[in-house]
């Protein structure tokens, strides 16, 4: 109710009021999230306010307050030990409480340069570009010589559409790093999006040079070579892509778009297909990883996840879901949990983890009829005929 | 560009749209614009449609009723008066408009959250609803367009469907179910059912058949369907539809010829952005902008998705051209709906207006990199399929919805009405600087059928060193309707020397030595 009552006070006030009031709520909710590790509904609601706040907002440093600035010799206890919490919140992909921590810090200590780098890559990763950008500027301002922010920088205003501002900070750091491939990649695709196609292609030639396994790089360079008219290339470069991410929907896509335009109808009907289908997966871990925002130690929500990952079936993004499971032990309590554990150590043929996970789940599945599927399922694809048996005699009961 | 006429041009017309925290995704369409004319002066016309409120609807309670209101020829209107009485709904959205019994006289459909509804026009009784009119009942209708798909003679229909509804399951803003950007917000279209869309034939007085089944107009998967058009994508005679559908692909619905369509929207390149991405797609404008004499599709999409250029190339299939044409940077950070192709500054190549406004009032919130009022944009065409943003009008930031475009003040460029919600409907009156060489033209089609305004018509006009090619329509887009002509700004074009029209009939019919600046009415010959 607190959030229902406070985004209608949001809707009320004008715009200062209304941050402030959010600010005020965010920080008494890092306050209370400080003390335990037992996550309530009411600091589920905090969350939500910690996201109203306006990170613009938060008050600045003179000029040259940070100019000379060494964590080494920092010594404020308070912001280093929330500066520690914020990591841990992050590890445990818990955005928003991080966020929490960090504007606190930035209250008390404007401009406190971990706290904008951090906070920059936070609201980057929650597609808050505008704020993110926001903060990599205040952070490129006191450390120009920063490669990798100058880079996200660049990201964030591309994805902002100011594609020519992005080509200004993606070639700032080309000429500190001329083989910063990720730099040159943005650079190849903020020049695409400014109508040098040509150009674009040339840059991503040499990204592909620099990084010969990068399939994100690959895949461009198909759907830019399929733009120009260039079908040889494209068509050499998704094929590419695809040996090294046959997950990717994008590639699929510009194949499909290649073998028609080659008169290939059956092929490209083949690659339609597996574009949809693969298309429909990438949105349903999308929307299951959306939910799980505002509530990240939501068993439900995160089994959702975890399950949409598998289906989708990429390796990657299985391996992340399993790395935050690891982190959030109370998670593994639960039975669901533990049988989409299950079905992921399968997936991707992990044998350590999916035999411990298989020992705990055995002992906790009870009647759960989907845990004995799960179980059946891993025993049958590790060879295990006794273990297949035990699951299956369940299952029939 | 364009100047607003202010309180004159409407008096006192607001509509209205649910609650102004927008807790339902029933609340946040907007309502559309039907120009046409109506009551056969000659004057573009105007119908508003209104909507409703959860709570009216929740009683049982009608809604707010649709309103005509005559031309004046100068950019304003007046109430049309009781003959003209149309009545209200559940929860109108938009509709199209068409002669639908061959009388030469201009009908309508209403599109609503609840029951389409078919009025006819009659000389002496202004609009009479159709009470059997074969259109379903208890969909969420939006937008409507109508095509003469099998080339008989009589109007058949097209009507685009958004999702199932009910306040009474689905989850409500602060529940928790819904956020966006960190904020919580109305739930919607995403977790809802889409609903399948519908086509029906006409039977020549009113009534249709729902001819969805029979003629394959079944997608693998229904989509959110906002936005219709009606084309002839493969210059094939036949008239094909575009439909654009929220956070689901578009379909490209091919007319076979044999009475049956075939989706092929992925296969031509018009389902996903140029990177395979499925949007949350709004409204379309459509017109020739590469030159080739065949319709390219501009279609607007969600915040955060920038606004895309479809152009058609030789094999039929389309182009993603936004990033060339300079539309994506300046597009991404709106919610873009009713948008319009139209050559405003006369000077020979077809410029594209577009009405933005966010769905969440939230937008104004910390972190969405958008805002809930947001300034319409127009978009100038140097002549090379390349744009730069124009100044549309001294209006500031608006929460647009539905927009049509016509020349209603018969001065030969382009006007805009638009319904803005939570504010007066406004209509801009066209105050382009034009060159003194500038030239247009303006055809209105008579055909021997039951489809008497041509539409589904194809008209080329030529000159020394050029040509250039429109459809007759009455699609708007998003939930809106033009006026069935076509509209030609010419530049500095002197004389045309030959005027092709290809009639849905499969007649063709030229016309020699054309003037320019006036409005040439074509009869269908019986050659």
């Amino acid at each position: 109710m607190i959030c229902v009552v406070l985004l209608a006070a949001c809707a009320l006030v004008p715009h200062g009021g209304a941050t402030d009031i959010a600010a005020s709520q965010a920080a008494s909710a890092v306050q209370s999230s400080a003390g335990g590790d037992s996550i309530t509904p009411a600091m589920r609601i905090d969350r939500a306010a910690i996201l109203a706040v306006d990170p613009q907002r938060l008050p600045h440093a003179s000029d040259d307050t940070w100019k000379d600035f060494d964590i080494a010799k920092f010594e404020d206890a308070i912001v280093l030990d929330r500066i520690a919490r914020a990591r841990e919140a992050i590890v445990r992909a818990d955005f928003a409480l991080a966020l929490g921590e960090l504007h606190e810090i930035l209250r008390r200590a404007p401009d406190f340069p971990p706290a904008l780098h951090m906070s920059g890559v936070l609201y980057y990763r929650l597609q808050r570009y505008g704020d993110s950008a926001h903060m990599l500027a205040r952070y490129v301002e006191i450390a120009p010589e920063r490669v990798g922010e100058t880079r996200m920088l660049g990201h964030d205003l591309y994805s902002l559409g100011r594609y020519d501002e992005a080509q200004a900070h993606y070639e700032r750091v080309l000429a500190k790093a001329p083989h910063d491939f990720e730099a040159l990649r943005g650079l190849a695709l903020s020049l695409w999006r400014l109508g040098d196609g040509a150009g674009a292609l040339v840059k991503l030639g040499r990204v592909t040079e620099l990084a010969p396994r990068n399939d994100e790089a690959w895949s461009w360079k198909a759907s830019i070579a399929f733009d120009l008219g260039d079908l040889k290339i494209a068509r050499e470069s998704a094929e590419r892509a695809l040996s090294f991410d046959a997950h990717e929907p994008r590639t699929w896509f510009t194949l499909a778009r290649i073998l028609e335009e080659e008169g290939q109808t059956e092929a490209a009907a083949t690659a339609r297909s597996r574009f949809e289908a693969l298309s429909q997966s990438v949105a349903r871990v999308r929307n299951a990883e959306t939910r799980l925002l505002l509530d990240p130690d939501d068993a439900q929500r995160f089994v959702a996840w975890l399950d949409a990952c598998v289906a989708h079936g990429a390796p990657g993004a299985i391996r992340v879901a399993l790395q935050r499971l690891s982190l959030a032990p109370r998670l593994l309590e639960n039975v669901s949990v533990s049988r989409a554990e299950l079905d992921a150590c399968r997936a991707l043929r992990d044998l350590d983890r999916g035999a411990a996970t298989a020992r705990t789940l055995e002992l906790r599945a009870s009647d759960d009829q989907r845990a004995w599927r799960a179980l059946h399922d891993w025993f049958e694809s590790i060879g295990d005929a006794a273990g297949a048996a035990r699951a299956r005699a369940r299952l029939v009961r | 560009m364009f100047r607003s006429i202010g309180e004159r041009a409407l008096p006192g017309v607001v509509t209205t749209c649910g609650s102004t925290s927008k807790n339902w995704i029933v609340e946040v369409n907007g309502g559309g614009v039907l120009l046409g004319d109506f009551d056969l002066d000659g004057r573009v016309d105007c119908v508003i449609v209104d909507g409703s409120t959860i709570e009216r609807a929740q009683k049982g309670e009608p809604g707010f009723a649709p309103r005509l209101f005559l031309g004046n020829g100068d950019c304003t209107f007046r109430p049309a008066g009781e003959r003209w009485n149309i009545p209200a709904g559940r929860w109108g959205m938009g509709g199209t408009t068409g002669d639908w019994n061959g009388d030469g006289r201009l009908d309508l459909v209403i599109t609503d959250w609840g029951a389409s509804r078919i009025f006819t026009n009659d000389s002496e009784k202004g609009f009479v609803e159709v009470e059997k009119s074969g259109l379903a009942r208890g969909e969420w209708a939006t937008s409507a367009a109508p095509l003469d798909f099998d080339r008989d003679g009589k109007l058949d229909l097209v009507v685009v469907n958004y999702l199932a509804f009910d306040a009474k399951t689905v989850a409500q803003k602060g529940s928790g179910s819904c956020n966006w950007k960190g904020h919580p917000v109305m739930c919607g279209p995403e977790g809802l059912t889409p609903t399948c869309d519908r086509l029906y034939r006409g039977q020549g007085d009113g009534t249709f058949e729902d001819v969805t089944e029979k003629a394959r107009f079944r997608p693998k998967d229904a989509g959110f369907g906002l936005g219709v058009m009606t084309f002839d994508y493969d210059d094939d005679g036949d008239t094909d539809i575009y439909v654009a559908n929220d956070s689901t692909p578009n379909f490209l619905w091919e007319n076979q010829g044999d009475g049956t369509f075939t989706e092929v929207g992925l296969r031509r390149g018009v389902s996903h952005d140029a990177n395979g991405r499925e949007q949350a797609s709004m409204g379309i404008a459509c017109g020739d902008l590469n030159g080739d004499l065949r319709p390219d599709l501009f279609v607007t999409n969600f915040s955060g998705e920038n606004s895309v250029l479809y152009l058609s190339s030789k094999n039929g299939s389309f182009r993603e051209r936004s990033a060339q044409a300079q539309l994506a940077g300046p597009s991404l950070g709106f919610l873009k709906w009713g948008t319009t192709l139209g050559d405003f500054d006369l000077d020979g190549d077809l410029d594209i207006s577009v009405m933005n406004g966010h769905v969440y009032p939230e937008a104004d919130l910390a972190g969405t990199d958008t805002s809930y009022a947001q300034e319409p944009q127009l978009f100038v065409n140097d002549g090379r399929t390349r744009f730069t943003l124009g100044e549309f009008a001294d209006v500031g930031p608006l929460k647009a919805r539905g927009c049509a475009r016509a020349d209603l003040d018969d001065d030969g460029d382009l006007d805009l009405v638009v319904v803005n919600v939570e504010g007066p409907v406004m209509v801009f009156e066209n105050i382009a600087k034009r060159a003194e060489s500038a030239h247009w033209l303006r055809v209105r089609l008579v055909g021997k059928d039951g489809n008497r305004l041509g539409i589904g018509a194809k008209i080329i006009v030529a000159w020394d060193g050029g040509s250039m090619a429109s459809e007759v329509r009455t699609a708007g887009g998003f939930q809106s309707a033009v006026p069935a002509e076509a509209h030609f700004g010419l530049g500095g074009v002197k004389k045309i020397d030959t005027l092709r029209v290809r009639w849905p009939s499969g007649r063709e019919q030229v016309v020699k030595e054309v003037a320019l600046d006036r409005i040439l009415t074509i009869t269908e010959s019986d050659e």
